[in-house]
């Protein structure tokens, strides 16, 4: 959670400063170059490209050709030790199985709650730091970005230790609901509150920096004309930095969008501090696990492998081609959202 | 808890006045919300669970705070593992083994890479470079059961360097410096460099390389700060070999042999790992974080140069 | 178009890396024919407890290379599983010698595509032998002995016969006595329980001792489940009266924070290994106060009937030959009968017949019960009174926790989650592959 700068990113917004001359390899104007030249420039260009094209086969490449491959074979399951070709049986077993849709559901409930909150907490603060400059800006922006700091594991010990229904400074929280044992707390109907504290505590402090980074790109010219319109800064905000920050916004949003799809880490750990009272199959991710090492259906594991990069890739290519962020003439500096699980 | 907007109703007058003054209760109250839980957590590293149990640890555990507790939780949790304990320093030395190699070789990879992206021309040049992007806002989550199929296909699950290889592959790392170069090495300086006669390769080396320390400094803190943190890779490639496991799956480890969460395995062990003991462990677990970062944060604080010169 | 150009070059990727997958995923399945020898060295996994089993052979063997490795102990726990299907996929890396953390762990390691676990029909013959049919009958299947009991674990009937001499209660003998009993007991006096319903092993304890149908293997690919079953309809009748009647807890005996509620448990069923596992270790309740009589009859039966509550497995490779399995099997020997594990050190019953004297013997010693000679007798006479109960593929313990506490917790009834359970069973044992049939 912690890939992002802490510093301001002046001038860097889609809606600002973009530059013109940023176009990747062409430069502005044409330029006639004879084509010995250009093969050199192409040899170049892939010998520096090698480790990486390297490590792209490996990790991303040759993992999703050969889950697709796996994904069309019969599944030697441990009942039927039989193999062979299977076409997309792998495919009807996964949507089949009882738990598919309720991982999904699981799924979209949280973001039903979490979402909407995310969304109007990262916007809401970051207008409010915006909205104070200087030292103390300065300093909540510093505070709201530090339980993002704490990675993954780190966060859940930490919620760990808040959802402890007796000795956690919320623990009268639990207490108001009627709990007083872990597995009072993590019950299935409080799981998507629970990940949604989770999720927003972890994850909203590096978002409000992104959406800053995106309001220190509006010009000073655009706020001082509003402001001598007399424009209050209630009206500041609502008619003039939130449609500039739009694509933050919605950058935001998608990106949180495909990082619930692969939420695994926090439901795989609630039920292990609540006794198994939570299905060990919540989320879609752990639907995968569940197929690979509890039914040793691989095929099927790939198939929902799969499935889920479809989803993504799909949000991905919305983010990239969509949202303005990426745009070939102009590169802001965006954050990946994070690499841990 | 959020607020759509601050109250304020004058903008840019330093005057206390109403809508100021809620602005700033406000955004510290929420400041307070995410800081306490923190300084509680920190404080619970220190405390001892007899104080706890008992009450006596006060506001936050502020209270049962000392430094004897730190000796005898940092006992227990170096005590746990077969014979004389010892994993969770074999853990933390695993996750540094797999982080420092995976950064590296985001390094080795995403520089050059970013180069080429931002200064050469070549066929695919687009379409690779969106390949990378879509990798990058990609959860990778989703490829760590391909990924696992993979290795297993090769033999090498449960060992290091495959966990090392895969976090090579650093696509943010790419677009960082695809960004850093794009601003910070004009084409004017590559043409002459090749009027000049030098390789693109050489170009590189001598021209590119020496400017992109701000880069390098990014890339090498990003990567390993998400190798650090990493869970489900470790998880699904190290789980069958306790020795090599990273620290991620290690504190997994620790609070599925806590008495709170498993009271009959717990009895079986010699050592007790209560809260206080997995706050230290988790606190410990951050400290290589918090190294780097102090490290990189000139570069961190001076990132704002790479976008602000093309503006 | 960008996209469109992407969308080719990425099939044209997909494509080569679908050649290269070709040529990576030849042969996987691996089978038992290439046995490895070490040479002598041998690798035992065991979980937490089991640490000093493995340290006392150590000990005792110091000729004998060993490496212990400490394997996550958590019933119905997923890593182990997670690690056997790496090894049985490469088709290397397996342990030599393990304690299986769950009993259910027998069923995936003896089947045909894993087949990790050894037939100790003639391995061990002696040591076989010295089981009582009834302690070893879980390790058989089909007719060969995969593995060896580590403790036996009957359900015995549980008191705190402190309580119930100050109050004057009377012991029940049959399950509708016990269930009547405790509602009578909750009543007059609040807060006192009379069972755990959280836990895996309440599937054993009630459901298992009403001879319900959950885990009733008919062949490889077939499983016998059938929740309307009579049998079935006793226990959740039992269950939903004292549920009703506030005698039980939705905690299970593994919880961390169950510690408070086990102080307050006046009689339960419970395994054997409960006396000092539990209550003396794990709840340290006070000596003198826990006892334990033979297990309870259903009214109508002539003989008790009763659950079996885990009583680990040790399970030795299929893999390895030579010198590296005769040390393996020296290891198996020595922690299933070896007294100084078994008598010595270990917590439960012994499984293996020879030494179950010695360690009742140290009960006395021990004087943690109230009743020391009732209790001995009723340890001895439960190992008779097990109902048969198969490990089968799906995680029935798993399928419990999941759905029978959330269901109590979120306010309904015994029966609707016990309803649940069946349900959650029936997908789960479908989703694995087998076959249900219902009679």
């Amino acid at each position: 959670m912690t890939n992002q700068l802490l510093e301001d990113r002046s001038a860097t917004g889609p809606t600002a400063g973009a530059s013109r001359a940023a176009d990747g390899g062409t430069p502005p104007k044409k330029r006639r170059r004879a084509s010995w030249l250009h093969r050199d420039e192409t040899v170049g260009a892939w010998i520096l490209l090698a480790p990486y094209t390297i490590l792209f086969l490996v990790a991303a490449a040759i993992p999703i050709g050969y889950a697709f491959v796996i994904s069309m074979q019969k599944a030697p399951t441990l009942v039927n030790p039989k193999s062979g070709f299977g076409g997309f049986d792998s495919f009807a077993t996964v949507i089949g199985d009882y738990r598919f849709w309720s991982t999904f559901v699981n799924i979209f409930t949280l973001m039903a709650i979490w979402l909407p909150i995310m969304i109007i907490g990262i916007v809401a603060l970051a207008l409010l730091i915006h909205a104070s400059p200087g030292r103390f800006g300065g300093a909540m922006r510093f505070i709201y970005y530090i339980p993002g700091a704490l990675g993954g594991i780190a966060n859940f010990v930490l919620w760990v230790y808040l959802i402890d229904p007796v000795n956690s400074p919320i623990a009268f929280l639990w207490q108001g609901i009627g709990a007083s044992t872990y597995k009072e707390v993590i019950t299935p109907g409080n799981m998507p509150f629970i990940l949604t504290a989770m999720l927003f505590f972890q994850g909203v402090g590096t978002w409000i920096v992104v959406v800053n980074g995106g309001l220190n790109g509006i010009s000073d010219e655009v706020m001082e004309a509003a402001r001598l319109d007399g424009a209050n800064a209630w009206q500041l905000a609502w008619h003039v930095k939130l449609p500039l920050i739009r694509p933050w916004v919605g950058y935001a949003a998608l990106m949180n969008l495909a990082y619930g799809f692969q939420l695994f880490l926090e439901p795989y750990l609630l039920r292990q501090i609540s006794s198994g009272s939570v299905v060990a199959e919540w989320a879609p991710t752990q639907l995968g696990y569940a197929f690979a090492f509890t039914n040793r259906n691989f095929p099927a594991a790939a198939a929902l492998s799969i499935i889920l990069l479809v989803i993504t890739l799909a949000i991905g290519l919305v983010i990239v081609t969509r949202s303005g962020l990426f745009g070939d003439d102009r590169v802001p500096r965006i954050k990946k959202k994070d690499r841990t699980a | 808890m959020t607020r759509l907007t601050p109250e304020p109703r004058v903008v840019g007058s330093s005057k206390w006045n109403p809508g100021r003054v809620a602005r700033i209760v406000v955004m510290s109250v929420i400041a307070a919300a995410f800081l306490l839980p923190i300084i509680g957590f920190i404080a619970l590293a220190f405390g001892s669970q007899e104080n706890i149990e008992a009450g006596r640890s006060g506001f936050l555990g502020l209270a049962g705070m000392s430094w004897d507790n730190i000796v005898y939780s940092w006992n227990q949790i170096t005590g746990f593992g077969p014979g004389n304990g010892g994993l969770f320093q074999q853990w933390m030395l695993n996750s540094v083994i797999v982080a420092v190699g995976g950064a590296a070789l985001a390094l080795i990879a995403a520089v050059p890479a970013g180069y080429a992206f931002a200064r050469l021309r070549f066929r695919f040049r687009k379409t690779f470079l969106m390949a990378t992007l879509l990798a990058m806002v990609m959860p990778n989550t989703v490829l760590v059961i391909p990924i696992f199929l993979e290795v297993s296909a090769v033999n090498a699950v449960g060992q290091l360097w495959p966990v090392a290889v895969i976090m090579g592959f650093f696509p943010f790392g790419v677009y960082l410096s695809y960004i850093h170069f794009m601003t910070t090495m004009p084409h004017e300086l590559v043409e002459a460099a090749r009027i000049d006669g030098l390789s693109e390769i050489r170009t590189f080396f001598l021209i590119g390389l020496p400017i992109s320390k701000q880069a390098i400094a990014l890339v090498a803190f990003f990567s390993f700060v998400a190798n650090w943190t990493n869970f489900f890779l470790p998880l699904a490639l190290l789980t069958s070999s306790q020795q090599n496991k990273t620290i991620s799956i290690g504190i997994q480890e620790l609070i599925g042999a806590s008495p709170l969460f498993n009271a009959t395995v717990a009895a079986g062990l010699d050592v007790k790992l209560y809260l206080p003991q997995l706050a230290l462990a988790t606190v410990i677990s951050m400290i290589p974080l918090l190294v780097m970062f102090i490290g990189a944060q000139r570069f961190l604080v001076r990132g704002q140069t790479i976008g602000a010169v093309k503006g | 178009m960008k996209t469109r150009r992407f969308l080719s070059a990425g099939v044209a990727l997909a494509a080569a890396s679908l050649l290269l997958a070709g040529c990576a995923g030849g042969g996987d399945s691996s089978t038992a024919s290439n046995q490895t020898d070490s040479g002598g060295k041998i690798t035992v996994w065991v979980d937490p407890p089991r640490v000093p089993a493995a340290e006392a052979f150590k000990e005792a063997y110091p000729d004998i290379p060993i490496d212990i490795v400490q394997i996550d102990g958590t019933v119905g726990g997923q890593t182990v599983r997670q690690a056997f299907a790496n090894f049985d996929s490469a088709g290397q890396g397996w342990p030599d010698a393990i304690f299986f953390p769950s009993n259910d762990d027998i069923a995936w390691a003896t089947n045909s595509t894993s087949n990790y676990a050894a037939d100790l029909t003639d391995l061990l013959p002696d040591v076989v032998k010295g089981y009582d049919p009834a302690v070893i009958s879980f390790c058989d299947i089909d007719g060969q002995i995969r593995c060896l009991r580590n403790d036996a674990a009957p359900d015995v009937f549980w008191y705190n016969k402190a309580f119930f001499d100050e109050k004057g209660y009377t012991v029940p003998t049959t399950w509708e006595e016990y269930a009547d009993l405790s509602v009578k007991i909750a009543q007059e006096n609040p807060g006192k329980i009379s069972g755990f319903l959280g836990d895996a092993y309440a599937v054993n304890r009630y459901l298992q001792a009403a001879g319900c149908p959950t885990n009733d293997r008919v062949s490889e690919s077939e499983a016998h489940i059938n929740m309307d079953d009579p049998n079935c309809q006793r226990a959740t009748d039992l269950l939903d009266t004292m549920q009703a009647g506030n005698a039980l807890s939705t905690q299970g005996i593994f919880d961390g924070d169950a510690a408070e509620a086990g102080a307050n448990l006046v009689m339960s069923p419970g395994a054997v290994w409960w006396g000092n596992y539990l209550f003396r270790d794990t709840w340290k309740i006070p000596a003198g106060q826990m006892t334990a009589v033979a297990p309870l009859k259903w009214e109508g039966d002539s003989k008790p009937s009763t659950g079996n509550e885990g009583g680990g497995l040790w399970g030795v490779s299929s893999h390895i030959t030579g010198k590296q399995l005769e040390n393996t099997l020296t290891f198996a020997t020595f922690v299933a009968t070896d007294p100084r594990w078994q008598v010595d050190l270990s917590t439960g019953l012994p499984g293996y017949g020879p030494v179950q004297e010695d360690w009742l013997a140290k009960i006395a010693g021990d004087a943690y019960f109230a009743d020391i000679p009732t209790t001995q007798a009723a340890f001895k006479s439960a190992l008779g009174d097990v109902q048969p109960y198969s490990y089968m593929l799906y995680d029935t313990g798993s399928v419990w926790t999941q759905t029978v506490p959330s269901t109590l917790i979120g306010g309904g009834s015994a029966t609707d989650a016990i309803k649940a359970f069946g349900d959650e069973l029936v997908n789960q044992a479908k989703s694995v592959g087998y076959t249900i049939v219902t009679e």
